[in-house]
């Protein structure tokens, strides 16, 4: 009965029969009964009556209507009434005929009205319940293609991360082509910085999360191939707390920081520019800063704005609305800070 | 006619390219490498001073990317090569043209087309600059203008520009309570400018719709723009047509 009640809807059902209760008594009382006889009898009859209905929903999910056919469905419900509704009134008119509280020819008028009054209130309440299971159904069946939109926009957003950018590509490809015979070692490096760098991409681009650990390795490799084309025009200082490397985080969401960090920082510029990393753990979860060096004056270069909104649109997809993002472009200096809920201080160093 | 030495700059902002560029071109012994500059403002000052029959031009750059570059050094008897590592730009071949693009990496091949190419070509005028541009595959309006005062080298936003006005085979554009001149026609400079706030609104001028306070009626069908500093501009018939299309 516990059970019942913890559902709101099912309370509600309680709740609906003291008004049909009511009802009961007021049309007994019109068919000659005394106010007391009315009160007592459409309460005796409505508390039963009223758990029947509550359990019809039972019933109901047991005879679903879409996957019955109409001929086990219509005998079974109208079964059911009969039984309950009959079931109660017989119990009535045995209990009443023995005690004689009502003359003979009253009594059997007041039990086929009963009788009648619980089969027309049991038929409602199944009605009833067959209505909710369908809006249930309809609920959660738009909630679960929300629920397939964002996972696919996610999806689709990933992959599009785990593209090669042509830029990086060919002028990676330029570089190694200037080197081959300049200086072999340093080319074959680089080569193998970039194989290394495309292979993890392209498992990063297949899984639902990585560690801040394995994207922070990933930047790594991706600064290292910028480093040979840029030379010293690039300085990179990380300063991360190796105590919340573990937390997880969609792949991919911070190496395009970085590719924006190169292109309008790094490459726009004639003089060195410091690209630094900042991982700072908090009680209850992550906070990452990116910042830049730029110059104001450099030949304006195409899209930004996709890549931070891109950013902003995963990091709540995945954290929720816990998480935050924030741009800050001063004079000659961007910067970039995420904070991604989830493992404090204490968790993380137990799990370490 | 292949004998003849072309003198070369070669510009890129990367090492690794300009010493790629210069390893591949050890072959060519009709072309010279003059001077090799790192950015734009050194590329502006080396075909100054060596005044070269080629430049290498890298597009992408620190200050002043590769059209602002050939913007600038303003001689269109000049043949240019423009290297660049991907074709956002859709890098059309202008035929008969002393203009060639290369994809970086490129081989020792397409680098011997394409001196052969801007050789062949040699002395005739570049196409015009919005012509190259045009080739953009996504193309986006001019953000910012760039003229050369002496050795000193503006940069004007066009947000902050009022009118340009033509002056001969000069531009005046004005901004900020100054003007300063541009070797560039008007109708040149206008296909380059964002269309919905630049506006040619007489045969010798184009406004900038923000700085343009009312319209006035003079006689019939003779109407002047009065910009917010007071200026006064003419505006043509068909001026005011374009002018209405946009204002409403």
């Amino acid at each position: 009965m516990e059970k019942l009640f913890r559902n709101k809807a099912t309370l509600g059902f309680f709740l609906a029969w003291i008004p049909l209760t009511a009802l009961v008594g007021v049309l007994l009382h019109i068919r000659g009964l005394s106010w007391t006889q009315a009160a007592v009898l459409s309460v005796a009859f409505g508390i039963p009556m009223s758990f029947a209905s509550a359990s019809a929903q039972y019933m109901c999910k047991a005879l679903p209507l879409r996957r019955s056919t109409l001929t086990q469905v219509v005998p079974a419900l109208v079964g059911a009434c009969i039984v309950i509704s009959g079931g109660w009134t017989a119990a009535f008119y045995g209990i009443c005929g023995t005690t004689e509280c009502m003359a003979a020819d009253k009594l059997a008028e007041v039990t086929l009205f009963l009788f009648m009054m619980g089969d027309a209130y049991f038929a409602f309440s199944l009605i009833l319940h067959y209505l909710i299971i369908a809006m249930d159904e309809a609920r959660s069946a738009e909630k679960s293609a929300d629920e397939a939109i964002v996972l696919g926009r996610e999806a689709e957003l990933r992959a599009l991360r785990a593209q090669v950018n042509p830029h990086f590509l060919f002028n990676s490809l330029n570089s190694i082509a200037a080197l081959v015979s300049m200086d072999a070692g340093r080319a074959r490096e680089m080569v193998l910085l970039l194989s290394e760098f495309f292979r993890s991409t392209l498992a990063f681009g297949k899984q639902k999360s990585v560690t801040l650990g394995e994207e922070l390795m990933l930047v790594d490799k991706y600064l290292k191939i910028e480093a040979v084309r840029f030379g010293d025009k690039m300085e990179v200082i990380q300063d991360a707390d190796k105590a919340c490397l573990s937390l997880k985080l969609p792949p991919l969401l911070l190496q395009p920081l970085y590719e924006n960090a190169v292109k309008h920082g790094v490459s726009a510029s004639l003089d060195t520019v410091v690209i630094k990393t900042t991982v700072e753990c908090v009680k209850n979860g992550v906070y990452f800063t990116i910042q830049n060096g730029f110059e104001d004056d450099a030949p304006p270069r195409r899209g930004t704005h996709l890549g931070i909104s891109t950013t902003r649109e995963r990091l709540k997809h995945f954290f929720g609305e816990g998480a935050s993002m924030s741009v800050k472009k001063e004079s000659g200096s961007f910067t970039v800070t995420l904070f991604m809920p989830g493992i404090g201080i204490e968790e993380s160093e137990t799990a370490l | 006619m292949m004998n003849q030495v072309l003198n070369a700059i070669v510009v890129d902002d990367e090492m690794l390219a300009r010493q790629y560029l210069q390893e591949m071109l050890k072959a060519h012994e009709n072309v010279t490498v003059v001077a090799e500059c790192k950015n734009g403002f050194e590329a502006v000052k080396a075909v100054a001073e060596h005044n070269p029959d080629l430049i290498f031009l890298d597009i992408q750059m620190p200050k002043l990317d590769g059209f602002e570059v050939l913007e600038l050094i303003d001689r269109d008897d000049i043949a240019v090569v423009f290297a660049t590592a991907y074709d956002q730009y859709a890098l059309k071949a202008f035929d008969s043209h002393a203009v060639d693009y290369l994809l970086k990496p490129f081989s020792a091949e397409r680098l011997a087309k394409a001196i052969e190419k801007v050789s062949a070509n040699r002395g005739r005028p570049l196409p015009q600059l919005n012509e190259m541009k045009a080739t953009d595959t996504k193309p986006e309006a001019l953000t910012r203008i760039v003229v050369k005062d002496g050795s000193k080298i503006e940069m004007i936003p066009v947000t902050d520009v009022d009118y340009i006005s033509a002056e001969d085979d000069y531009v005046d554009i004005h901004y900020a309570g100054k003007s300063i001149l541009k070797h560039q026609t008007l109708a040149g400079l206008e296909k380059m400018l964002d269309a919905d706030k630049f506006i040619r609104i007489h045969r010798s001028s184009i406004v900038n719709i923000e700085r343009v306070d009312r319209i006035e009626l003079l006689a019939k069908d003779k109407y002047i723009a009065i910009l917010k500093d007071r200026t006064e501009l003419r505006i043509s018939r068909s001026g005011h047509k374009r002018l209405k299309e946009v204002i409403g």
